[in-house]
C-alpha cells in the first residue's frame, strides 16, 4: 500500500513538472530560434552638418604657445647653478604658465603636457630635451600617443643606446652560458642525473666550441661602435666624447679584425679550391683593411701575407700552365703528309662518316698506337654531325679514359664530356648520381653532410665536437625516412632536372630523348608541377589519354589557384583568358572563363575593401564623421540587416559597394551587394577618418601600421581633397588593399612576452631517451637595422 | 728493452720516411699531370679536330664552348693555330700546310667577330689549296657580306679609347634606319644559311644590332623627346626579339638595370621625403626592377643569376631610404 500511495503521489506531481519542463524546452527553443536575417535598404546615415566651432580660451592660450614655440630664438642658458644647462625662452616659458593657469576642460586633458613637450622641444639640444621628456614620462595619464613618442625620444640617445647594444652582446653571452648548464642539468632530471655528467660535459664542449664562430667585435658591438661614432661626431666638444675616443679606436681595431680575419678565411677557402686569383684579391683586401693600424692584429697581418704570396705563386703556377697550353709542337714528319690530309677533309665540308674512313685507317697505320685517340676523336666528331650524339659521346669517353701522359686528346674529350652546354646529357646523368648519393648521404646524416656546426674549427676537431650528435642523426636516419613525407625532402633532383631540360633544348630529337623525357616526367609529376608534367606527357607519344585529361585539370586548377595571388586586373584577365584558351575543354579551364567573365563585369577603377571586424575595431569610420553607416547594419543582430564581415568596398569614383549578410543567411554565406553613389562630402569624411583611425593606432601599436600602397594612397588623397571627378581607369592605378582588424590580421590573440627572462622548455629527446624540463633564458631580440651591421 | 726501442726506433723511421717519399711522390704526380694536362698542342690536327668539333655549335642560343683551361674555344684555338705557324715555320715556307692553317684560323677568326680577317685568311687558303678552294672562297664571300652588314649603322664605340669617343649622331631616324638595314642585310643572310654555321653567327649580329640601337636610345634618353620612353621600349624590344639567345637573361638585367637606374634618379631628382615624391610613380619603375632582378636571380646554373641577386639586394637597399609608408618593401 505504502508503495502504491508513493507511485500514485508520484504520478501526480510528475505531470505538471513533465508540462512545466515541456514549456521550458518549448520557450528556450524559440529562445534559441533567431529571426531570419532580413536586408534593409536604408543604409547610410544623413550626413550631419559640420558645427560651428568657436576656440576656448585655452585653445587661445595653446595657439600662443605654438607660436612663441616657433619663433623662439636659440636656448638660453640659465644664470644659475648649473649654468650650461639650456632653458626654453622667457616668451614659451610665459605662454607656457598662462595656459597652466587656465582651466582645462575634460576633453583636453591632453593639452598640457603637449603644451610642455612643445616647451622642450624649444631648448634645441637633444640631451636637454631627452632629460625633459624623460620627466615628462612620469606624469600620469598620457595620452598613449604622446606615450609612445616620448619614449622614442628618450631611447633615441646615441650613447644610452650603445651600452644598451653592449649590454645586449653580454646578456647573450649569459643566455648562453646560464642555457649551456640548465638545459643538460634539466634533461638529465628523469634519469636521476645519470646521464648529467656526459651531457653537461657534451653541452660544456659546444658552449666552447661555439668560441670559434664569434668574432672579434659582434653585431652588436658594431652597433655600438657606429653609435659612438655619431655622438662623437655630433659632440665633438662634449666632455664624454674625448673618452669616447679611445673606446672607438679600440673597437675600431676589433672591426678592422672581423673584416680582415672573414677575408682571411675565404682567401684560404680561395687557394682550397684552387682558385689563386680569388684568395690573392682576399688576402689583398684583408691587408688593406689592417692598413690603419699597422701596430695592432700583427698575426693576422702575417696571416694574410703568407696567404698572398702563396696566392701570387698559384697565380703564376697557373699563368704558366695557361701560356704553355697555347704552344704548339710541330708535327712529326712521318704524319705530316696524313695528318695534313685529314685536317683539310675535316675542315672541308660535312663529316661523312664513311667518306673518312678511308683516311683515318690510313693514318692509324702510318701513326700507330700513338695517334688512336685522335682517329677515335675524329671519328666522335663524325658521329656527332651525322646525329649519333650517344655514339659520339661513348666514343669521346674512350678517348676521355686515356692517360693525360700518352695523349693530349684526351684532355679535349674529357673538356668536351664534361662542359653541362656540350655534353646535357653527360651533365644529366652525372647530376643524377650526384643526387642519389647526396639523397642517401641527407637521409642517413640530415644536415650534418654540408658542414659541421663550427666551421671555424679545424675539420676533425669539428666532427670529434659534433660526433655524437652526428651518430645519434644517423641511428634515427629510419624514423626521419618514415617521417619524411610529412616534413618534407630537400629537392636534390633540381640540377639534374635542369640538365635533362638543357638536353631537350639542344637535341631535341636526341638518341636519349625518351628517357629523359620520362624521368623528367616522374619528377616534375613528383612535385606536382602539373603544367611541366603536361608538356613531358606530350613528347610521349603512347602517353595515356584519360590520364593527361586528369593532366590537364590539375594543370588548369593550379593555375587557377595561383590566380588570386594576382592583384592587377588586367594580368587576371589575360592570365585567365590563357588558362581558358589553352584547356579548353577542361573544368579548370571553363572556371577560368566564367571567372574572367565575373571579373570583367564587376572590375572597377579601386577595390578597397573595409571590413566589418576593421569597422568594429575603428568605430569613427563606421561613424557619422566616417562612412555614416546606419548603426543598425552593426548591432550584430540579424533581424534588422546587418553588414557582411567582408564590409564595404571603395570602387573608386563616388562608389560605394556595401555588402550585407544576404536575406534568410548568415556571415558565412556570399554577401548581397548594395551600391551607393555617395556625395562628394561624404568620400572626404571617409578618407579622412580611414586616414586618421590607420595614423592613431600606428602612433599606439607598431603592429597596427599598414602596408604601403601607393595606389590606395593617391585614391585617399584625391578623395580628401575631393578631387573624384577624373576617375583613373588604368589597372595599374587600381589597388586592391584591405583594411582588416588586428584580429583578422593576427589570428585570435597575438602573443604576448612573458615577463620571464627565460622560457620553461619541456622536451623529450628521442637521442638519448631523456625526458627533462629545463628554464631556457631568453637572448635579446635583434634590432631591425641589425642586419646592416653584418 | 733496448732492442725494443731499436727496432720501434726504425719502424718509426721508416713510417716516417714512407710517408714523405709518398707526399713527395704524390705531389710530383699531381704537378706532371697539370703538367700534361696544359701541356702544347702536339701538331696540326689535334688543333684543327677540336675547332672543327665546335664549328657547327649554335652560338646564338647557347654558350660557346670552353677549351680544356676554360677559355673560348675559338680564341684558344685561333691562338695555338698561330703558335703552330711558329712551330711549322719550314712547311709553312714550303707552302705545304699554309691552306689548312689559313683557313682553321678564318673558321675561328668568324667566330671572333673579325670578319674581313677571315674572308682574306679564306681566300689565302683558296688560293693555295684545290680541295678547300671552293668552300673557302663560298665562305669567304658570306664573310665579306656579314663584314659589309656590321659595318652600315652605328657600332658602339670604346668608351674608354685614348682619342674620346666620336659624339652620338643626333638623328635617331636615321641612326633606326641605318640599323634597320643592317638587320634586313644579316636576315637575308640568316635565311640564305638556314642549314649553315652562318646562321648562328647572323643571328648573333641581329641581336647585336638591336643591342646596339637600345644601347643608342639609352645613351640619348635626355636629349630626345620621350627619350626614357624610348630607351625602354628598345630595351624590352631587345628582350622580347631574343628570348631565345643565350644572352636573354643579360638583356632582362640590362632592363632591370635601366629601370633601377631610373628609380634612382627618380630618387635624386625627387627626393622621398619631399612632398614632389609620387610613390605611385615610384612603385611603378621599382617594382619593375625588383620583378626583373627576381626573375633573372631564379635561372639556376647561369652567372647572371649571382649579378642579380646581388643588384636585386643593392636596389632593395636603395629602398631603405624611402619611408616605409610611401613604398611597400
Amino acid at each position: 500500500m505504502p508503495t502504491d500511495l508513493i507511485v500514485s503521489q508520484t504520478r501526480v506531481r510528475s505531470c505538471p513538472l513533465r508540462i512545466g519542463l515541456l514549456g521550458l524546452l518549448v520557450l528556450q527553443a524559440i529562445g534559441c530560434i533567431k529571426a531570419p536575417a532580413i536586408v534593409v535598404e536604408d543604409l547610410l546615415d544623413p550626413l550631419t552638418l559640420p558645427q560651428a566651432w568657436l576656440p576656448s580660451r585655452t585653445d587661445l592660450a595653446a595657439a600662443d604657445l605654438a607660436q612663441a614655440a616657433l619663433i623662439s630664438d636659440a636656448p638660453r642658458f640659465d644664470g644659475g647653478a648649473d649654468a650650461s644647462s639650456p632653458a626654453a625662452s622667457q616668451n614659451v616659458e610665459f605662454a607656457l604658465e598662462r595656459l597652466r593657469a587656465l582651466h582645462r576642460p575634460k576633453n583636453q586633458k591632453d593639452l598640457l603636457p603637449l603644451a610642455i613637450d612643445l616647451r622642450n622641444a624649444t631648448l634645441d639640444d637633444p640631451t636637454a630635451y631627452r632629460a625633459a621628456s624623460r620627466a615628462l614620462l612620469k606624469k600620469r595619464g598620457l595620452d598613449p600617443r604622446l606615450r609612445a613618442r616620448l619614449d622614442r625620444t628618450v631611447r633615441d640617445d646615441p650613447l644610452r643606446l650603445a651600452g644598451r647594444r653592449q649590454f645586449d652582446g653580454w646578456h647573450r653571452l649569459w643566455a648562453r652560458t646560464f642555457n649551456a648548464v640548465a638545459e643538460p642539468l634539466g634533461s638529465s632530471a628523469i634519469t636521476g642525473f645519470v646521464l648529467a655528467p656526459y651531457q653537461l660535459g657534451n653541452s660544456l664542449l659546444h658552449y666552447f666550441a661555439e668560441f670559434s664562430n664569434s668574432e672579434p667585435l659582434s653585431v652588436t658591438g658594431r652597433q655600438a661602435l657606429a653609435l659612438r661614432e655619431e655622438f662623437a661626431a655630433r659632440q665633438p666638444h662634449a666632455e664624454v666624447t674625448a673618452k669616447l675616443e679611445t673606446i672607438i679606436d679600440r673597437d675600431r681595431i676589433k672591426l678592422e679584425k672581423t673584416l680582415a680575419r672573414r677575408r682571411v678565411r675565404a682567401a684560404k677557402n680561395a687557394l682550397e679550391a684552387n682558385s689563386p686569383e680569388l684568395a690573392l684579391y682576399q688576402a689583398t683586401a684583408a691587408l688593406q683593411t689592417l692598413a690603419n693600424h699597422p701596430n695592432s692584429n700583427g698575426r693576422l697581418r702575417r696571416r694574410a701575407n703568407r696567404l698572398a704570396e702563396k696566392a701570387n705563386r698559384g697565380r703564376e703556377e697557373q699563368g704558366r700552365l695557361d701560356a704553355g697550353s697555347l704552344e704548339a709542337l710541330p708535327t712529326p714528319p712521318d704524319r705530316f703528309e696524313a695528318e695534313l690530309r685529314l685536317a683539310t677533309l675535316l675542315l672541308a665540308d660535312r663529316i661523312d662518316p664513311r667518306e673518312i674512313a678511308t683516311p683515318l685507317s690510313n693514318y692509324r697505320s702510318i701513326g700507330g698506337q700513338a695517334v688512336a685517340t685522335r682517329v677515335d676523336f675524329v671519328e666522335a666528331i663524325a658521329l656527332h654531325e651525322a646525329a649519333f650524339e650517344a655514339g659520339a659521346r661513348r666514343q669521346l669517353g674512350r678517348v676521355a679514359a686515356k692517360s693525360l701522359f700518352t695523349d693530349s686528346m684526351s684532355r679535349h674529350a674529357r673538356a668536351i664530356l664534361e662542359d653541362d652546354w656540350q655534353n646535357p646529357y653527360g651533365a644529366f646523368e652525372r647530376l643524377r648520381r650526384k643526387a642519389a648519393r647526396d639523397k642517401l648521404a641527407w637521409r642517413l646524416a640530415g644536415e650534418w653532410v654540408n658542414r659541421p656546426r663550427y666551421p671555424n674549427l679545424p675539420a676533425p676537431i669539428a666532427y670529434l665536437v659534433d660526433a655524437p650528435t652526428i651518430a645519434i642523426t644517423i641511428v634515427l636516419a629510419p624514423i626521419r625516412a618514415l617521417a619524411s613525407p610529412w616534413t618534407g625532402t630537400p629537392d636534390f633532383d633540381r640540377t639534374a632536372a635542369q640538365a635533362g631540360y638543357r638536353y631537350l633544348l639542344r637535341f631535341p630529337q636526341g638518341e636519349e630523348m625518351r628517357p629523359v623525357v620520362d624521368w623528367l616526367y616522374e619528377y616534375e609529376s613528383g612535385r606536382e608541377r602539373w603544367g611541366r608534367a603536361l608538356r613531358m606527357a606530350d613528347w610521349i607519344p603512347e602517353f595515356d589519354e584519360e590520364k593527361r585529361l586528369e593532366l590537364v585539370e590539375k594543370t588548369a586548377a593550379e593555375r587557377l589557384a595561383r590566380i588570386d595571388q594576382v592583384d592587377r586586373r588586367d594580368t587576371r584577365a589575360s592570365t585567365l583568358r590563357g588558362i581558358a584558351q589553352e584547356f579548353p575543354d577542361s573544368d579548370g579551364g571553363q572556371l577560368a572563363g566564367l571567372q574572367a567573365r565575373s571579373d570583367r563585369e564587376e572590375a572597377s577603377p579601386q577595390h578597397i575593401r573595409i571590413t566589418r571586424d576593421f569597422l568594429f575595431e575603428n568605430p569613427s569610420v563606421a561613424g557619422p564623421e566616417g562612412i555614416g553607416l546606419n548603426a543598425k547594419l552593426l548591432n550584430k543582430k540579424l533581424s534588422d540587416g546587418e553588414l557582411h564581415p567582408d564590409g564595404v568596398i571603395l570602387r573608386g569614383g563616388l562608389v560605394l559597394e556595401i555588402l550585407l549578410v544576404a536575406e534568410g543567411a548568415d556571415d558565412d554565406a556570399r554577401a548581397t551587394s548594395r551600391i551607393r553613389k555617395v556625395s562628394k562630402e561624404r568620400l572626404m569624411r571617409i578618407a579622412v577618418s580611414l586616414d586618421e583611425a590607420v595614423r592613431r593606432n600606428s602612433m599606439i601599436d607598431v603592429d597596427a601600421r599598414q602596408r604601403a600602397d601607393a595606389s590606395r594612397d593617391l585614391y585617399l588623397e584625391r578623395a580628401g581633397l575631393g578631387l573624384t571627378e577624373e576617375v583613373d581607369a588604368r589597372p595599374a592605378a587600381e589597388s586592391t588593399f584591405v583594411y582588416q582588424s588586428l584580429r583578422e590580421r593576427y589570428g585570435m590573440v597575438r602573443g604576448r612576452e612573458s615577463v620571464l627572462p627565460f622560457d620553461l622548455v619541456f622536451r623529450g629527446n628521442m637521442g638519448d631517451f631523456s625526458l627533462g624540463a629545463f628554464p631556457r633564458w631568453r637572448t635579446p631580440k635583434e634590432t631591425p637595422d641589425s642586419f646592416l651591421y653584418r | 728493452m733496448g732492442l725494443l726501442n731499436r727496432i720501434l726506433n726504425i719502424a718509426l723511421i721508416t713510417f716516417g720516411l714512407l710517408v714523405i717519399a709518398t707526399s713527395l711522390g704524390c705531389q710530383t704526380f699531381s704537378s706532371r699531370q697539370a703538367e700534361a694536362l696544359y701541356g702544347p698542342t702536339q701538331g696540326i690536327l689535334e688543333t684543327v679536330s677540336v675547332l672543327r668539333r665546335h664549328v657547327p655549335d649554335d652560338t646564338y642560343r647557347f654558350p660557346p664552348a670552353g677549351d680544356f683551361g676554360g677559355r673560348n674555344v675559338y680564341r684558344a684555338s685561333l691562338l695555338r693555330l698561330e703558335n703552330l705557324e711558329r712551330a711549322e715555320a719550314a712547311a709553312l715556307r714550303s707552302g705545304y700546310m699554309a691552306a689548312v692553317l689559313h683557313f682553321a684560323k678564318a673558321r675561328a677568326l668568324e667566330r671572333l667577330r673579325a670578319f674581313d680577317l677571315a674572308a682574306q685568311q679564306y681566300r689565302e687558303s683558296a688560293r693555295l689549296s684545290d680541295e678547300l678552294w671552293q668552300p673557302a672562297l663560298e665562305s669567304a664571300e658570306t664573310c665579306d657580306r656579314l663584314d659589309q652588314a656590321i659595318r652600315v649603322g652605328l657600332e658602339l664605340a670604346d668608351p674608354i679609347a685614348e682619342g674620346g669617343v666620336a659624339p652620338l649622331p643626333l638623328d635617331p631616324v636615321r641612326v633606326r634606319a641605318d640599323l634597320d638595314e643592317r638587320v634586313t642585310q644579316l636576315s637575308l643572310l640568316e635565311r640564305e644559311f638556314e642549314t649553315s654555321h652562318y646562321r648562328w653567327i647572323a643571328q648573333e649580329e641581329i641581336e647585336r644590332a638591336d643591342v646596339i640601337r637600345a644601347q643608342y636610345f639609352v645613351a640619348m634618353r635626355f636629349i630626345l623627346p620621350e627619350g626614357s620612353l624610348l630607351a625602354l621600349q628598345q630595351l624590352q624590344r631587345v628582350a622580347t626579339r631574343h628570348g631565345r639567345s643565350k644572352n636573354r637573361l643579360r638583356h632582362l638585367l640590362r632592363l632591370g638595370d635601366f629601370y633601377s637606374t631610373l628609380a634612382s634618379e627618380y630618387l635624386l631628382a625627387l627626393p622621398p621625403e619631399s612632398l614632389d615624391f609620387d610613390p605611385t610613380r615610384f612603385s611603378e619603375i621599382a617594382d619593375a626592377a625588383i620583378q626583373l632582378y627576381e626573375l633573372v636571380s631564379s635561372h639556376d646554373g647561369r652567372p647572371e643569376k649571382i649579378e642579380a641577386a646581388r643588384k636585386l639586394e643593392a636596389f632593395l637597399a636603395l629602398t631603405l631610404n624611402v619611408d616605409a609608408d610611401r613604398f611597400d618593401r
